[in-house]
């Protein structure tokens, strides 16, 4: 095969795309099975079986199938939000994860590494303590959109800070934009300590278990009007794959190709902030999804952002769903903060990246 | 053609351009020498548009620069920049293809210039490697089988250019010949070929005019017997030698004088 496709007879092109497709097919339906898996199982199991009769009958067939009432009200108020939550929240890190990767032309910038959901947080924990003093004259139909709006912004004001310092004449400059991630992270969690000294008992605990990471205590009306949050980047950052392949080449090389380099940096900047801006209101941080899942995937997929972008969420979504599944199962009746789970395995696998990377390095 | 007229560019206020004019004419290779610092890959960049000039004009077909719609502007002109370091595993052939960027023409054409992008830049035999393995003259071959897609098929409807910062220099020498044999083969199909080079020998034998930076001015345009004097090597190149004729081409030769 190697030599034909030296002597340029064969190219390895449709064949790499037919496994492509393949491969895709293969992690959709590896989600699908996570998705009834997590829907059935917790403290009371239902049967796959279970959940498509009460699907069905509530989309008005009756399949004939008996099942207890009550577990029509737990899949629907209790494990529907949640599961939709994991998927939402682990496509949306993945994918602006993979998107400022493709951005910084570095594998290592992670929305939680470079300071992006730190800033979302801020934001967030300012509104959760202070909300009812800055935004108490509003309107009770704004409200919901406070949380997600507010970290949103302040995602989107430390990306612009990340790039602002860490790229100069379109070159990164890895180590200055990690740094600058550090010192980020630190000014926020001192902003987040001062915020938790002016909090009250219930804001404190409120806070405290946010900022770990936590699928919990979402509500269905809870969940929906932050939906445009997700949805809006999930379709637009994908769309701007192709770009973002070129920019693979060096912001040079691909202004000199006749790409926007301006508007595609700020669109990626703007969704993925949206991104994690909607996640991090939500569930709070969930760490190393945006770091692992995209390179998990690029060790699946390759490197191209137009089938990358799109399995990068598959994958993120099937991943935080077992991550749920182990934070809800893992110390019943308790429950762990999911973020704790995904820090236990994103840790360790960054150390191996860095290991990995510099053994790359010795050996060249 | 491309023409740029008292063309200068200030970084802060060091002058890295200063009151250039200069043409790239089709089917000419035109080699811009001068020592380190002359301001040659300023010169480039300015020509590209990566670098904003602040005076001065430059028209393309008779069409001012600032007047191009990007695509457009890719589609007439490409550049092989002197770094050209990749992020991410992509192939050879993904960074080939993304020379069709522009174009927007379907698979069929694409797949063709590939191709023959990639037959004339003799980079067929490592098209399925990823980009950052390769040795450095072959990322660099890599890079200008890209610019070549990127130009690719040359129409009659107008002409083409393509511009190099100092592509050869991680070539062994049978390449450097190769690559200088094939950019001379495109300007027999009208393409203007600009190449920042730093062998004045190659320059000598290759091309039809040479351009000598100095200090950021544009010192002297010609051909090579015009260009290449011992005035020239001792003023700009601080460098003793003795110039004679090639054998074959006639063109001018410099062997340098060891003090």
């Amino acid at each position: 095969m190697s030599t034909l496709a030296k002597s340029g007879i064969l190219s390895l092109e449709p064949i790499y795309s037919y496994i492509g497709r393949y491969r895709f097919a293969l992690l959709l339906s590896l989600f699908f099975g996570v998705l009834i898996y997590s829907l059935g199982h917790g403290a009371v199991t239902i049967s796959a079986v279970e959940i498509f009769a009460i699907i069905a009958q509530s989309l008005g067939f009756d399949l004939g199938l008996e099942y207890p009432p009550q577990y029509e009200v737990i899949l629907y108020s209790i494990r529907f939000p949640r599961i939709l939550l994991a998927v939402l929240v682990g496509a949306s890190l993945s994918v602006a994860g993979a998107s400022l990767q493709a951005l910084f032309r570095n594998p290592l910038a992670d929305p939680g590494l470079i300071g992006v959901s730190s800033g979302a947080a801020v934001a967030a924990a300012a509104t959760i303590v202070l909300g009812n003093l800055l935004f108490g004259g509003l309107p009770t139909e704004v409200r919901p959109f406070l949380l997600p709006l507010s970290a949103f912004a302040g995602g989107l004001i430390t990306s612009l800070i990340i790039y602002r310092i860490g790229c100069i004449n379109g070159k990164t400059y890895v180590a200055t934009m990690l740094l600058a991630g550090i010192a980020i992270n630190a000014i926020t969690s001192a902003m987040i300590g001062l915020l938790l000294f002016l909090s009250n008992d219930q804001q404190l605990r409120d806070i405290t278990f946010w900022m770990m990471g936590s699928l919990s205590r979402n509500t269905l009306s809870g969940v929906l009007p932050t939906l445009p949050f997700f949805l809006v980047p999930l379709i637009a950052l994908p769309t701007l794959a192709k770009q973002l392949n070129i920019m693979a080449l060096g912001e040079a090389t691909a202004g000199n190709l006749g790409l926007n380099t301006e508007a595609v940096k700020l669109s990626v900047i703007l969704f993925s902030s949206l991104a994690v801006g909607a996640s991090v209101a939500l569930t709070g941080i969930i760490a190393f999804v945006g770091l692992v899942v995209p390179h998990l995937t690029r060790f699946i997929m390759g490197p191209d952002n137009r089938s990358l972008l799109p399995s990068s969420m598959i994958i993120g979504a099937t991943l935080l769903l077992i991550a749920d599944a182990l934070a809800r199962t893992l110390v019943t009746p308790a429950e762990l903060p999911i973020g704790i789970i995904t820090s236990c395995i994103g840790g360790p696998f960054f150390l191996w990246l860095l290991v990995k990377k510099r053994d790359l390095m010795v050996q060249s | 053609m491309i023409k740029a007229e008292k063309l200068s560019f200030n970084l802060g206020c060091k002058k890295l351009v200063d009151q250039v004019d200069l043409e790239i004419r089709p089917g000419e290779l035109l080699a811009v020498v001068g020592p380190n610092g002359a301001g040659k890959s300023s010169l480039l960049k300015v020509l590209t548009g990566e670098h904003e000039h602040q005076q001065g004009t430059i028209s393309i077909n008779n069409k001012n620069m600032r007047h191009y719609k990007r695509d457009e502007l890719a589609r007439t002109r490409s550049v092989v920049n002197q770094h050209t370091e990749v992020s991410f595993p992509f192939s050879l052939r993904n960074i080939i293809a993304m020379g069709r960027h522009p174009h927007r023409s379907n698979q069929d054409v694409d797949n063709q210039v590939i191709d023959e992008a990639m037959r004339m830049a003799e980079v067929r035999e490592f098209t399925d490697r990823i980009f950052n393995t390769l040795s450095g003259g072959e990322q660099q071959r890599g890079q200008m089988a890209r610019a070549i897609a990127q130009i690719l098929p040359i129409g009659s409807d107008s002409k083409r250019y393509i511009l190099l910062d100092e592509p050869i220099s991680n070539m062994d020498l049978s390449h450097q010949h190769g690559t200088l044999n094939y950019l001379k083969k495109l300007t027999e199909q009208q393409v203007g070929v600009l190449i920042v080079i730093h062998d004045l020998n190659l320059a000598s034998l290759y091309a039809d005019r040479i351009a000598v930076m100095h200090k950021a001015k544009l010192k002297l345009v010609g051909t090579p017997s015009e260009i290449i004097t011992t005035e020239l090597l001792e003023n700009v190149f601080r460098l003793k030698a003795d110039i004679s004729v090639h054998p074959k081409y006639e063109c001018p030769m410099i062997s340098p004088i060891i003090h």
